[in-house]
């Protein structure tokens, strides 16, 4: 070994590896190539397995949906990186000849599909009327949207809002499900959303809203202050490490709550559901807020053991194995669901 | 050892969920620990998640963080072992160092709480046409070959595009940043590397 690799090249060939493997198997030759290429230094082992982690991690990207406006982001980039992009620009440009012109003359091909949407947003930049946009995501789904403003609203599964922005407002109507705001402030228009009967106020802070049937409506701060005001009742304030529960008789029932405790109700973002000693039951029942797959405890003392943990909030069936696995019970997929059982 | 190596689908969620995430504040802890001549932060890295995908099972790891820190620890004091000019000093300093506690600091938890936002800025930082490319593979899940006809390339230079753009995003994940800042500290860290490897063989 006169000159020993780099663990910067080898991450380089990592990634190709992984991306490679992503896209489809390898065939006899490729394999062989890649089992050769492993087996020359410990370090290339682990920089593929770090590749392959980081490309899991990128693909929740997923999230962010069709229309993900990668020009909301872009400010950031124009501080201290430019040269580094520029650089990287230039790299690309040996196999991509005018990338931004082909794009846009294919935009023109494809119209409004997909593509358009999504890649080529960061080029055109459509001017949004007043008109209320309607963005939603279905069950087991999660979606980030940034706004204009600079504010970014995340949609947990099977939720749907109603978002009015420009002029002199900013408003976003919570007409199902579960959301988080991240309302940028200084100097702009209070930011307000509208849900279930209630209308909440804020000029910058981070709360989240969730609205389910048979639910008590319910507000969560994690920073900032947010106004609630409902026809029944005095505007009052919710700081932040507040939860707020709202039912219909127009009472409200306010707790602190810690950061973490916070945190770990927010964990759907990352596509997890986060438990602390939380009842069996209780835990299937958030799982049936993301997946059609029930569980189903019909044993009350199965019921009533409790859970610890982080789980994938779309994999019901992955929870129920785990949590047999450490309470000693038994799990049974049936078409009907999940059954758990002693 | 390939036999040994585990690079499922699901070892690599457990390794994208329990343990990047704390990568950053391992790299941080490394810096303070002095890696010994001859190897680098990366190199401590890589030979880390080379221990972490030959562990046979790792649903038993109750605390996915401290034993990241334990399991980089002990490969610094394999190689501070196996290069013998260290002194004894050296290697006992190391083994007095306590691995982290199993709190992750304030930094990881608001890296956890806009995860998804840092993937759109680090999407969004990615030169104009990668990012198509990107998007076109995350979002629409389309084969390097429909992108390449969408995007009018080869679907051999569309591999090519998204590799770097992963191999850029290991780079800033690593340092748990997404900022221009970042992304240019992560250069320079880069083009420092040659006189790194002349150090090595001087050794």
């Amino acid at each position: 070994m006169s000159k020993r690799e780099t663990s910067s090249e080898i991450d380089d060939a990592a990634a190709h590896w992984a991306m490679r493997i992503d896209e489809a198997v390898l065939d006899d030759a490729e394999q062989a190539a890649f089992d050769t290429w492993l087996r020359a230094d410990v370090r290339r082992i682990g920089a593929f397995a770090r590749a392959q982690a980081v490309l899991v991690h990128v693909k929740r990207a997923k999230a962010l949906g069709s229309d993900f406006e990668p020009a909301t982001f872009a400010p950031e980039r124009e501080k201290g990186g430019a040269a580094d992009v520029g650089d990287d620009a230039d790299d690309v440009a040996e196999e991509e000849p005018s990338a931004p012109t082909i794009l846009t003359r294919r935009r023109l091909l494809v119209g409004a599909s997909a593509l358009a949407a999504s890649a080529v947003a960061a080029i055109v930049l459509p001017t949004r009327q007043a008109a209320a946009r309607i963005y939603e995501t279905a069950r087991g789904e999660s979606r980030l949207v940034p706004l204009e403003d600079g504010s970014t609203v995340t949609l947990n599964t099977d939720t749907r809002i109603a978002v009015t922005m420009g002029g002199d407002r900013r408003a976003v109507e919570l007409l199902r499900g579960e959301v988080l705001f991240k309302v940028a402030g200084a100097g702009r228009p209070p930011f307000q959303v509208e849900a279930g009967g209630a209308s909440l106020q804020t000029e910058k802070a981070t709360f989240a809203v969730c609205r389910l049937d048979a639910r008590p409506l319910q507000v969560k701060v994690c920073d900032g202050t947010v106004a609630v005001e409902r026809p029944s009742t005095k505007p009052r304030l919710l700081h932040a490490n507040t939860q707020a529960l709202l039912p219909d008789d127009g009472t409200m029932i306010e707790r602190s709550v810690t950061p973490e405790a916070l945190q770990r109700e927010l964990a759907w973002q990352e596509g997890m559901l986060s438990f602390e000693d939380t009842p069996l039951t209780q835990a299937a029942e958030e799982f049936a807020r993301y997946s059609d797959r029930r569980i189903q405890i019909s044993d009350p003392a199965v019921a009533a053991e409790t859970v610890t943990g982080r789980y994938a909030a779309n994999n019901p069936e992955g929870f129920a194995r785990a949590v047999a696995l450490g309470l000693n019970l038994h799990v049974q997929s049936t078409p009907g669901g999940i059954i758990v059982a002693r | 050892m390939l036999d040994r190596c585990d690079f499922s689908h699901a070892r690599a969620v457990w390794l994208s969920r329990q343990i990047l995430p704390h990568e950053p504040a391992l790299r941080a802890q490394l810096s303070r620990w002095r890696v010994p001549d001859g190897l680098d932060v990366d190199d401590v890295i890589q030979e880390t998640y080379a221990k972490l995908v030959m562990l046979e099972d790792v649903e038993g790891i109750r605390s996915p963080r401290a034993y990241l820190f334990q399991v980089a620890r002990s490969v610094i004091l394999m190689h501070v072992r196996r290069s013998r000019v260290v002194s004894i000093q050296a290697v006992e300093q190391i083994e007095q160092l306590n691995v982290a506690s199993d709190d992750p600091g304030p930094d990881e938890q608001v890296s956890d709480r806009q995860q998804l936002h840092q993937l759109a800025t680090m999407i969004a930082g990615l030169p104009k046409a990668s990012q198509a490319a990107m998007m076109l593979r995350l979002v629409h899940e389309l084969s390097h070959r429909e992108i390449g006809e969408r995007v009018g390339m080869t679907a051999n230079a569309v591999q090519k595009c998204l590799a770097k753009s992963l191999s850029t995003f290991m780079r800033q994940l690593g340092r748990g940043g997404t900022s221009g800042s970042e992304a240019s500290r992560t250069r320079a860290v880069k083009d420092d590397q040659p006189i790194h490897v002349e150090a090595r063989d001087q050794l």
